[in-house]
């Protein structure tokens, strides 16, 4: 029984958006995000409801073909991604005291807690965020589901807090379709 | 069939679910109960459908991304079948899946799948004989059918046969099935007796049949229940009951031989390639205390290898509690000193000691990471720490 639970937190992340209540974004206008951190939509995307799953999401095509996340200003002492339901002392949380490589494994252990699978991250670089110091790597994973995900995120360490944005698409067609997108968004940071 | 996504072996080897009964059998069930060979099912009998909804999961395997098909790898693990049922060879068909948890199941069409984190966790050929042949017996003795009989009898199967027949991979399908499906404990039993018999008459040394067991039990107490990655303890007094069995019966039998194959250097020789990448997706999951526990275990065997130590210093690195700094780097510099490791442990070695302040020994760790992979994908990052050191 325990582990259809695990099951299902896994596909929380891609099933959020069954329910009701999206709300339009607008191409254009810039949004804050969060952490004062904003970034210029670029097309238009739904904000998908994520009952149980700490961020914001995006979506052009429903959350389970594309979803662009939101995780801005986690303290210290948080978790990556706050799941209901599961015991915050279990999921790994966020130090002050981490470099890039150690948030990267921290999102790499998270997914691991989702029960996604061949969890493999690449290409770790630094990468401005806004107008301060970040960095960037790529990841990919299959879902339980067994679909093969393919993803990019971008994140900063800024006044003790972590702010991180992922994008994850399957690796299939809707990746690609997004990825030139998810890079202007990217460049359109503004963090102050 | 298998029941959960991590230990259902155990949990079927040592009967921890499933419906209550008595004690049942501990030898081999007769004859008369064995599958016969090239059997198939009647066409129109309720089997038929069984086998239908198994070859329907079969072909999802076939084209799932977790699909490891490594040729020398599957030929391998094809040979130890092969040694444990001869006559079935050519009828059980086998799909090792790229999953980090401990598991291995058969469906009533003959469909063997093995999950990389039971390869992973396996000392030898023997061990992994002995987990094979125990699941094989559930096939043999028509467990399977009775079991995906009442799985089907269930609400939840109609669910279950969605998935399967979706052509999605493995993990959900099991999650699905675990609330559906549990061998009784006679079942359990009789499999034990019959994996047993099939194991020690193909030569494997009657030893290793618990001892893998134990290790997951005590991995299993690591694991936040919230997860249900392993959720039985020993405290269970059949689990208690049945490991004793096991054992009395390896020490009848260990000394009608003295020439046991246990099967150590073979089983490194086919899984060598693949073992850095089943630990880094097992580190992946963040259970760095089990994790701690799987590469403890494994350094029994191979207490110089670089490799394991390098992957011993990643989990206290990344674990980061009180103390895990230190032995991190003793770790790393361990690995070093008995090669083997991969070039990532000048890396970790430099992050461990950029955090501890150490510049000097951080920058000269830095430089050694990227002289030994110079085309790695995160230099431009490793750079950027050089730069600040």
């Amino acid at each position: 029984m325990k582990s259809v639970r695990l099951f299902v937190l896994g596909a929380t992340l891609f099933a959020a958006g069954c329910a009701a209540n999206y709300t339009a974004i607008d191409a254009a206008k810039p949004v804050t995000i969060g952490d004062n951190v904003s970034v210029i939509p670029q097309i238009a995307w739904a904000q998908a409801p994520r009952p149980g799953v700490s961020g914001t999401v995006w979506t052009a095509d429903g959350v389970a073909l594309d979803a662009l996340m939101f995780f801005p200003g986690v303290a210290p002492g948080q978790p990556l991604i706050q799941i209901s339901g599961v015991d915050q002392k279990d999921l790994h949380v966020y130090r002050t005291d981490m470099v890039p490589d150690d948030v990267m494994e921290l999102l790499t252990s998270n997914f691991g807690k989702l029960g996604y699978q061949q969890i493999r991250t690449s290409n770790l670089r630094p990468a401005p965020f806004g107008q301060t110091q970040g960095f960037r790597f790529d990841i990919t994973f299959s879902t339980q589901e067994g679909l093969a995900m393919k993803g990019m995120a971008i994140a900063a360490q800024r006044g003790g807090k972590l702010d991180l944005i992922i994008f994850m698409a399957p690796g299939e067609y809707y990746f690609g379709r997004y990825s030139d997108t998810v890079e202007r968004i990217f460049s359109s940071i503004q963090a102050s | 069939m298998i029941v959960r996504p991590a230990l259902w072996v155990l949990c079927a080897a040592l009967a921890l679910c499933g419906t209550e009964q008595a004690a049942g059998p501990d030898k081999p069930a007769s004859a008369e109960d064995t599958l016969p060979l090239n059997y198939t099912p009647p066409p129109d009998s309720d089997e038929a459908g069984l086998w239908m909804t198994s070859g329907q999961l079969e072909r999802s395997f076939q084209t799932s991304p977790l699909l490891v098909r490594d040729p020398a790898l599957n030929a391998y693990v094809k040979r130890v079948v092969c040694k444990l049922v001869p006559e079935r060879c050519d009828s059980i068909r086998i799909y090792i899946l790229d999953v980090p948890y401990f598991n291995a199941a058969m469906s009533p069409n003959g469909t063997m799948q093995v999950w990389t984190g039971l390869l992973l966790r396996a000392h030898n050929e023997a061990q992994l004989a002995f987990i094979l042949g125990h699941e094989t017996s559930h096939y043999l003795l028509r467990h399977t059918v009775s079991l995906w009989r009442r799985a089907r009898d269930t609400s939840g199967f109609a669910a279950f046969f969605t998935i399967a027949t979706a052509g999605v991979g493995a993990l959900a399908t099991f999650a699905m099935m675990d609330s559906l499906m549990a061998y009784s404990r006679d079942e359990e039993r009789e499999a034990d007796a019959r994996g047993l018999e099939l194991a020690t008459a193909a030569g494997y040394e009657p030893e290793q049949n618990a001892f893998l067991w134990r290790e997951l039990l005590a991995e299993e107490k690591t694991i936040p229940k919230h997860e249900g990655i392993f959720e039985f303890t020993n405290n269970h007094p059949d689990t208690q009951e049945r490991m004793a069995t096991m054992t009395k019966r390896a020490g009848e039998l260990e000394p009608t031989h003295n020439d046991w194959v246990v099967g150590t250097d073979d089983y490194r020789k086919a899984t060598a390639a693949f073992r850095e990448r089943w630990l880094e997706e097992d580190l992946g999951l963040g259970h760095y205390d089990a994790s701690l526990l799987l590469i403890n275990n494994l350094l029994l065997d191979e207490p110089n290898s670089g490799e394991l130590k390098y992957f011993q210093g990643e989990i206290y690195r990344r674990r980061n509690a009180e103390g895990d700094a230190q032995k991190a780097m003793d770790a790393y510099h361990v690995a070093i000193a008995d090669g083997g490791a991969p070039a990532a442990v000048y890396r970790g070695l430099g992050l461990s000691e950029m955090k501890a302040g150490d510049k000097a020994s951080a920058r000269q760790a830095f430089v050694q990471y990227l002289a030994a992979a110079p085309t790695a994908d995160d230099r431009a990052m490793i750079e950027y720490y050089l730069s600040h050191l």
